[in-house]
């Protein structure tokens, strides 16, 4: 009984920072309950500064930790019984997490979005729910996360209370439950054939590789359903371009990439421990997502429409690492999504950037703004090359390094599907050349409908912009720096 | 602070210049521009005297740059008495062009952009004097080259400057294939660019390699760069055209620096130059004066005559590095360089006060109206004519007499034609330039000599007036009836009050070209400084200076009485001279109407004919090759269409509706996206079944 009470005691302790972070929700729940003054500028201002320089401290907070555990869990550690395991790479993820939390919030601020408080309370649970759904190996507290980032982001979605938010939001809400409803089934399936809930644990491959492949694939499949959702990968992908077309851009950035960073790494650490083949399932869901989404793009005339489906296509490459069963593919994915988390919020900030001009999402809207404003015609040359995954920008070296541990992979184990993938993937990225480098072909070489206009872009909008399109260059000229930290994990 | 620093602080300087003076063009007022980019120009000018005293002078300084394969190309700073001396010779004479230009360009709209292109060509200039290898020197070449076309063509509303700028652009491209050939060579043969390094592999081998034709080769190649940048014969002819740009350009570049290039060039490889080669350019510096000094003769626009007389003497200097005399050369070099410059500053002073005039046939008489510059062109033109206790003459004699020594330890007697040439052409430079003298600034009917010395005699005589004035102030009668005497003579206190920026700057060149300053024994080259510096052998034909001194005089006398003679016939109408030899040199011996024939009109008459080939068969051929890709495409994208897409979208809807269908749904209901999923569930059981 002592024992369990200190270990409840170690558990805590090790936890602070995120139930830190729980009591930071609590105390801007009953502030903005007890306040009646919250919605005036000042406050606006003040609460953003509050949370973004929380966020910021937590993450440092991560950071520290992160030496902490390299020096004294080499392995990780189990916390609260078997529901929490933190190690390293958790926190590697938690400060991915919070990075783009912080990035979000100056993203509403710099652009000028005007919020209600009530959206900090739900966007703090938000990132608390993805915290604790990347230090969990147990199914059912990965579903208990996992709904609580569903119902803060359905909340998110229709915050702006307009018709399309609400409808987008209703669609978000019924393919959620379907696909919660789909993991619930799959996972109590592989509860009944292992008997346990913990899914990195030896009796669960153990038990998991008594059954006849298919059925442990389909069970398998089915209980990351809601994983794949999170991750907008087919079949659970269709929600993707409604709900980004109609959620203010800030929050579509958000979910765009914070829930897939989790996702994430929840997959590594299942497909690390699973027993049985894997790569047939992942491998359709890879070539469904990339094909689909970079084919639906192509058609697309509204720039965060297409970014939705982009994202379909990212979720796919995010992927394939993982296929690659490696440890050069499982980094290479990490790498990725690290490098994609800079990309897309600096792809979001530029269509908000340009939003602020043309007030329209259109792709036509676009036209001559690259000559208007030479600095966000240049960086939307950037971002969209970097987007497609081509040399100066670090898309390449993400994209280089996913299909380098696949080739790997296909070299030790002569998989005809690994190729496929491969060779599917590298076609789809020509493809995708022709919908993002639209984005700059409208800006730069259209001719503005009435005239050049010349627009400037503020001080701080455009040193923001600068401070990603930095790292985008940045890490493309030295990916060891992220390398070297990655390998650490 | 080390030598290296001090150079890469003045460069940047210098780039920091042209950048800000050409992003604040439009902004900063005339003043600010010029007084920010003479102190630049005047941090550079003591710099530049800092190098000497730094401790690691006389070494190359090696910094990695990038490497090929194995292959690693360095930075070299190369740092010796013959850096440092061009280093403050370009700055020099740069800070006083810049002081000049201040008066000169007065008013111009591109004020701004104007010093920003001197700024990027001291930048470049020093670049090359620097460099410590010749890929170096061959970026820094090319960026004087660049700078030399942005100031010829600065007024590039006239068609006639952008015309001359773009002829000088082309025809240094000419020579630099030729410099560029030579780099890829010495790099095949020495593995290495470091000229130090070259000169210390050259100085092992063996006197048949170092002769043998792939040398030879080399070095021709090399002289063929040093051909279009110093106007040899026969790449000589943009110079003359250059004279479109501003005057004081003119003076920096066309006549100081980067002319003098190509013989800083040949200077710093020399070692590796064969015999041949070294025949070759003695023989083309050769014709190149004389061509030069032929022009020059009877040229009527006062800056044309300069430009030849400048192809002139930078032949001279061919010769005499093709002689062997590579210090006396530089020695000429320098001499030159202010010299020249001051003949440029002056007549640019002149065309200023005659409002862009530039026909000397209607000058005559500015004696009087601008007397200092009379006097410092005289002291600049009198260098040049090679009149003793002028800079001039000490370093021509010097070349005459290495010419003369070099002829004597030849084979046969046929090469004495080299040194006797030079002799006559300092007896016509000595003519041509007695000619400008006479027909810019004196009157007519005067008598120069007389003029000189009675305007001599009564500046002692009014400085003697005013030292009595000091001394007896109470005789202030006497001194009121002595400026009486001479109020239209010139006295003192009015040449001192015309004294502008201009003026000033002309007076400084003026007396840089002064023998003193360069020996004290204004007889003798060998007991100037410049050869306690640089090695110098004595040579034994000294008798040939006093003929130079004769034939110089010779030279101005007969310019006197041809000229005078030449007054009483002048047709400023004429556009030509008449007779059929005066036409011949007036025009340059119509070198620019052979290359003309010869190169640009085949050229222009076969371009539309390759343009027409291109179009026909090139063109079609990939545009054949565009078609048939074109179909294909739309064959694939048919296929994508029909087969791909309806796959996919097979796999995606239960009643498999192609590609707009997907986005009905998409729009509307939410149950048919759920059914989607259902299905994409159930196909993809099914796969993994069927595995």
């Amino acid at each position: 009984m002592l024992e369990k009470l200190l270990h409840i005691l170690f558990s805590s302790r090790v936890l602070l920072p995120d139930i830190l972070f729980g009591v930071a929700f609590l105390v801007i729940v009953a502030t903005i309950t007890f306040s009646k003054k919250i919605n005036t500028e000042r406050s606006y201002i003040l609460i953003n500064v509050l949370i973004i320089s929380a966020l910021i401290s937590v993450g440092f907070l991560f950071y520290a930790l992160f030496g902490f555990y390299q020096q004294y869990f080499e392995s990780g550690s189990t916390l609260f019984g078997e529901l929490i395991y933190l190690d390293s790479k958790s926190l590697f993820f938690k400060i991915l997490i919070t990075i783009s939390a912080v990035a979000v919030l100056i993203h509403l601020w710099v652009v000028g979005y005007k919020v209600v408080g009530e959206f900090y309370a739900i966007f703090v649970a938000l990132v608390w729910g993805l915290f604790i759904m990347t230090m969990t190996t147990n199914w059912l507290m990965l579903y208990v996360s996992l709904e609580m980032v569903s119902i803060c982001s359905y909340i998110l979605v229709v915050f702006n209370k307009g018709k399309t938010n609400s409808e987008a939001g209703i669609k978000y809400l019924l393919f959620g439950a379907t696909s919660s409803a789909v993991m619930l089934y799959g996972i109590s399936l592989l509860y009944g054939m292992t008997g346990t809930l913990n899914f990195v644990g030896q009796e669960f491959a153990a038990f998991l590789g008594q059954n006849p492949s298919w059925i442990a694939n389909i069970a398998i499949f089915m209980a990351i359903g809601g994983l794949l959702f999170k991750l907008s990968a087919v079949p659970f992908h269709a929600w993707t371009p409604d709900v980004y077309e109609a959620t203010p851009t800030p929050i579509v950035a958000f979910l765009s990439i914070a829930p897939k960073v989790a996702v994430l790494l929840v997959l590594i650490r299942l497909f690390g421990s699973l027993s049985i083949d894997f790569r047939m399932m992942t491998a359709i869901v890879i070539l469904a997502s990339i094909t689909i989404g970079n084919l639906s793009a192509l058609w697309q005339t509204n720039t965060k429409r297409m970014l939705g489906y982009s994202t379909i296509a990212h979720g796919g490459f995010m992927l394939v690492g993982l296929l690659a069963t490696n440890t050069i593919g499982v980094q290479s994915a990490i790498f990725y999504i690290t490098t994609y988390l800079f990309i897309t919020l600096a792809a979001f900030l530029l269509i908000d950037f340009l939003a602020l001009k043309t007030e329209s999402y259109e792709l036509e809207s676009l036209r001559g703004l690259g000559q208007e404003n030479i600095f966000l015609g240049l960086a939307a040359v950037i971002i969209m090359v970097a987007l497609v995954g081509l040399p100066p920008t670090v898309g390449f070296t993400g994209k280089l390094l996913v299909f380098t541990a696949l080739w790997e992979a296909y070299q030790t184990s002569h998989s005809n599907l690994l190729l496929i993938v491969l060779l599917f993937g590298l076609l789809n990225t020509a493809i995708s050349i022709f919908y993002y480098l639209k984005i700059p072909f409208y800006m730069i070489f259209k001719e503005p409908k009435i005239g050049v206009r010349f627009f400037h872009v503020g001080l701080l909008r455009k040193a923001f912009l600068l401070f990603f399109l930095f790292l985008i260059i940045y890490l493309f000229l030295k990916p060891s720096d992220l390398m070297s930290l990655i390998g650490h994990l | 602070m080390s030598a290296e620093r001090v150079i890469l602080i003045n460069l940047l300087l210098y780039l920091f210049g042209f950048s800000f003076l050409l992003y604040k063009r439009n902004k900063l007022s005339e003043q600010s521009i010029a007084l920010l980019s003479i102190t630049f120009n005047f941090i550079g000018v003591l710099f530049s005297m800092g190098i000497r005293l730094s401790d690691i002078y006389g070494d190359v300084i090696t910094y990695p740059w990038f490497s090929v394969g194995d292959k690693a190309f360095t930075i070299d700073i190369l740092l010796n008495d013959l850096t440092f001396l061009m280093y403050f010779l370009v700055q020099f004479i740069a800070l006083w062009v810049q002081v000049f230009s201040m008066q000169y360009m007065k008013g111009d709209p591109s004020f701004g952009r104007y010093y920003a292109y001197i700024n990027l060509f001291i930048l470049a200039m020093i670049g090359i004097i620097i460099s410590g290898n010749l890929l170096m020197i061959f970026m820094f070449w090319e960026l004087v080259g660049l700078c030399s076309y942005l100031l010829v063509g600065f007024w590039y509303e006239k068609k006639s400057a952008t015309n001359a700028a773009i002829k000088a652009f082309l025809v240094n491209r000419v020579g630099d294939i030729g410099f560029f050939i030579a780099i890829l060579l010495i790099y095949r043969f020495f593995g290495t660019l470091d000229i130090s390094l070259i000169i210390e592999k050259a100085q092992k081998l063996s006197p048949e390699i170092a002769n043998s034709p792939i040398l030879t080769t080399m070095g021709l190649l090399l002289f063929c760069g040093c051909m279009a940048k110093s106007a040899q014969l026969p790449l000589q002819v943009w110079l003359p055209d250059a004279m479109e740009g501003p005057t004081p350009v003119s003076a920096l570049i066309h006549a100081a620096t980067m002319v003098a290039a190509g013989i800083f060039l040949m200077a710093r490889v020399y070692p590796i130059l064969s015999l041949d080669t070294l025949l070759v350019m003695a023989i083309v510096g050769m014709l190149t004066m004389l061509f030069g000094a032929c022009s020059a003769l009877i040229q009527y626009d006062i800056k044309k005559l300069l430009a030849f007389s400048t192809i002139s003497q930078l032949g001279l200097m061919v010769v005499g590095i093709g002689v062997g005399a590579v210090n006396t050369a530089l020695f000429h070099l320098v001499t030159h360089a202010f010299f020249k410059a001051g003949l440029f500053l002056s007549a640019g002073a002149v065309i200023h006060h005659l409002h862009h005039e530039q026909d000397m046939r209607k000058m005559g008489n500015l004696r009087k109206e601008i007397p200092i510059i009379y006097y410092t062109y005289t002291i600049c033109a009198a260098a040049l004519a090679g009149i003793p206790f002028f800079s001039g003459f000490l370093s021509k004699d010097a070349i005459l007499v290495a010419a003369f020594e070099w002829a004597s330890h030849q084979p046969k007697q046929v090469y004495f034609i080299i040194p006797a040439v030079c002799l006559v052409v300092s007896g016509m430079s000595a003519y041509y330039m007695m000619r400008q003298v006479f027909l810019v600034f004196l009157e007519r009917e005067d008598n120069p000599l007389e003029l000189i010395s009675s305007s001599a005699v009564s500046i002692y005589k009014n400085v003697a007036k005013r030292i009595e004035g000091i001394v007896n102030v109470e005789d202030d009668e006497e001194r009121r009836v002595a400026e009486k005497e001479h109020a239209d003579e010139i006295s003192l206190i009015d040449f001192l009050s015309t004294v502008g920026p201009m003026e000033l700057a002309s007076i400084v060149m003026a007396v840089a070209s002064i023998g003193f300053v360069f020996s004290l024994n204004p007889f003798s080259a060998e007991s100037s400084w410049f050869f306690g510096i640089f090695h110098h052998e004595p040579k034994s034909y000294q008798w040939v200076a006093y003929i130079a001194i004769l034939v110089s005089l010779n030279g101005i006398l007969l310019g006197y009485i041809f000229t005078k003679e030449e007054t009483y016939r002048i047709d400023n109408k004429q556009v030509e001279p008449k007779g059929e030899i005066s036409k011949l040199i007036f025009h340059n011996f119509y070198l620019n109407e052979l290359y003309q024939t010869v190169f640009v009109k085949p050229l222009l008459w076969i371009g539309p004919k390759i343009n027409y080939f291109d179009r026909k068969i090139i063109d079609a051929a990939v545009n054949m090759v565009a078609n048939l890709t074109v179909i294909f495409s739309s064959m694939n994208s048919w296929f994508e269409k029909a087969v791909i897409d309806n796959f996919i979208n097979y796999t995606a809807t239960t009643t498999g509706k192609i590609g707009s269908y997907t986005r009905q749904i998409q729009n509307g209901k939410a149950q048919s996206y759920l059914i989607t999923i259902f299905v994409c569930l159930v196909l993809i059981m099914i796969l993994l079944m069927l595995k």
